[in-house]
């Protein structure tokens, strides 16, 4: 176990004072969760009842402009905090209580396919179906979620919601990888000697119930390399009888540049590509070309059906693209370097490489909207009060409250964004081909894929935005 | 478990019932008539001018209302145009000049408050191009 990959790096969050202690105590979790149950509530209630009108309805500010940009700033600075206070969680509480359970999560599903599908529905529907634009659809995505998560907490033993189905857990899992925290033991000895392994086991108290529950995803914090599957839920830290767990602060991309911190999968190493692909794609949506390119499709294909054409535009650019790009720079890597080992590790290997500038598309494209919205959310609290006629904030909203940044400050942090997004990912790779010792022909496809990639991101943020969503005009 | 099922349909009902008391829920009739058009039509990015056409309930011009016109686009965050103006009109017809700061669908809210101190309220939805289809046509815009 002592050659276990081990982050610390002597900044452990949990030793802190104050935000340390909270973060342990049994019922930390729950603060958070509870507050952004109350959001999701809130989200629900005026999503359905409220104005059916974006800009003045809470539901899409929370949920299309506030969690989107809080998300981001957090996976960059600290972690995956979302999911550490992830309100759909609570009713699985209720969930275990009726559970039927006992069977577990089936075999075949137990990989990333699903969740890369169900990422690739979600995106596809936030699409075609203007969610951003829609209060009423947006209260009823949250409700599916709590819907979908206490379904499967019902039959089945682990967290398979978390691990296997969640877009926006998978979306995080993803991000998570360049956090600059992680779960690890501060002593590797304690965990050799543990007999109970509460961490993941859970512990009970002397009449046998539950006290605390452990890792839902199952993970075992000395083994854990990546913040890959680890919700930040810290109930291995508050099942751990010694104390032994910590919150570790690891260097720069340190993850992405350890060689096996990954598994050498194709399931994982594509839902890193349809990440990096569908933040391009994502963003193309917003631009005026794509109304072009779906008027060129119909055509072609003699359908005005825009749920089709728009289907084909995201196989094509996030499914087909990446797959064939992905099999055709992995190949030509093999053949340059002489290599003979199976595309699927040569595939796996090199793809983290992809993370730091694909969370960099998406952080330039969120980081967009919430500059340039993030006050927004005021006026629309205002709204909401006026609308029951409570004037605690004014009789009117103030509409103009709405950016954070100036506007001409935009576009020269998001190409900067890009910019430092693909310096990440050459960090990445050439760590990759040290660690490999490879030439820098067999690096050179990643090189140029990396360079592709970001002067199409660059292209992308350079042409005027766009915004759909009335279902007016398509 | 019946219990619980029964709370969760009382929270339910009490949560979509609890709407209808919400004022932007309560319609009172429109005394007026609210039309609108842009100059150039379809609107293209830049500088622009709404034409607001008022007219009462029997089809007559409404001179000297006081319009509230907010666009707003359909991403929540971005930031609204606000024009008001005061009195003025032509045969019912208020010249309002705007910029439209970005492409795409835009949602513009007019509210009229007419001499006689009564209101009346129309969105109507537009979109913004980068302008190789705009013309100078008038075409009153509908919802």
């Amino acid at each position: 176990m002592s050659s276990i990959y081990k982050p610390t790096s002597g900044v452990d969050v949990l030793r802190w004072p104050g935000i340390g202690r909270f973060l342990r105590w049994k019922h930390g979790r729950l603060v958070g969760q509870l507050l952004l149950l109350l959001a999701a509530l809130l989200i629900i209630y005026d999503g359905l009842t409220g104005p059916q009108f974006a800009p003045e309805n809470l539901a899409t500010n929370i949920v299309w402009m506030q969690y989107r940009g809080f998300v981001m700033l957090a996976l960059l600075f600290a972690g995956n905090l979302f999911c550490m206070n992830c309100p759909f969680t609570l009713p699985r509480t209720l969930a275990r209580r009726w559970s039927i359970r006992g069977r577990r999560w089936p075999r075949a599903l137990r990989n990333k396919w699903l969740a890369l599908a169900i990422l690739f529905i979600y995106l596809f529907l936030y699409e075609w179906l203007d969610l951003w634009a829609s209060p009423w659809l947006t209260a009823w995505v949250v409700f599916f979620y709590f819907a979908a998560s206490f379904t499967l907490e019902l039959f089945f033993t682990e967290s398979p919601f978390c691990k296997y189905v969640c877009p926006l857990g998978s979306f995080n899992y993803i991000g998570s990888t360049v956090s600059p925290l992680q779960v690890t033991v501060s002593n590797q000895d304690v965990c050799r000697t543990c007999v109970g392994k509460e961490c993941v086991n859970g512990s009970r108290n002397k009449d046998g119930r539950w006290q605390m529950l452990g890792c839902g995803t199952e993970l075992f914090p000395p083994q854990v390399q990546s913040n890959l599957d680890c919700t930040l839920c810290l109930d291995c830290a508050r099942a751990c009888p010694h104390e032994n767990v910590a919150l570790a602060a690891r260097p720069l991309l340190n993850e992405l540049r350890q060689p096996m911190a990954w598994p050498r999968r194709w399931d994982l190493s594509f839902l890193v590509w349809v990440f990096t692909f569908a933040a391009l794609s994502n963003a193309f949506g917003m631009t005026p070309p794509i109304y072009a390119v779906e008027a060129w499709l119909g055509g072609m294909l003699r359908t005005g059906n825009e749920a089709f054409a728009l289907l084909l535009i995201f196989a094509l650019l996030n499914v087909l693209l990446p797959l064939t790009l992905g099999l055709l720079v992995v190949w030509l890597g093999r053949l340059l370097d002489r290599s003979r080992e199976p595309l699927r590790v040569s595939f796996s290997k090199h793809t983290p490489a992809l993370v730091p500038l694909g969370f960099a598309v998406w952080f330039a494209h969120y980081g967009f909207h919430f500059a340039t919205g993030a006050l927004a959310i005021i006026p629309a609290v205002q709204n909401f009060l006026i609308d029951h006629g409570l004037l605690l904030l004014g009789d009117r909203p103030n509409w103009m409250l709405s950016n954070i940044l100036p506007f001409s400050w935009l576009l020269p942090l998001q190409l900067l964004v890009v910019l430092a997004g693909f310096g990440g990912g050459y960090f990445v790779l050439s760590d990759i081909g040290r660690h490999e010792k490879e030439s820098f022909a067999a690096q050179l496809p990643w090189l140029l894929l990396l360079i592709g990639l970001a002067i199409t991101a660059i292209y992308l943020f350079t042409l005027p935005m766009e915004m759909r969503g009335t279902g007016l005009i398509h | 478990m019946h219990k619980y099922i029964l709370l969760f349909s009382v929270g339910m009902l009490l949560l979509v019932g609890s709407g209808c008391a919400r004022e932007s829920q309560q319609e009172s009739p429109e005394s007026a008539q609210i039309n609108l058009t842009t100059v150039p039509y379809p609107p293209i990015l830049g500088k622009s001018r709404l034409v607001i056409q008022i007219t009462d309930n029997e089809g007559i011009a409404v001179n000297d209302a006081e319009l509230d016109i907010k666009g707003d686009m359909t991403h929540a965050g971005m930031v609204p145009i606000l024009a008001q103006t005061v009195g003025g009109g032509e045969d019912g017809f208020y010249n309002v000049p705007i910029e439209w700061e970005m492409g795409g669908d835009w949602v513009v809210s007019v509210r009229a408050t007419l001499p006689d101190g009564t209101t009346a309220r129309r969105q109507f939805e537009l979109r913004v191009t980068m302008g190789d289809d705009a013309t100078c046509g008038q075409d009153l815009g509908d919802e």
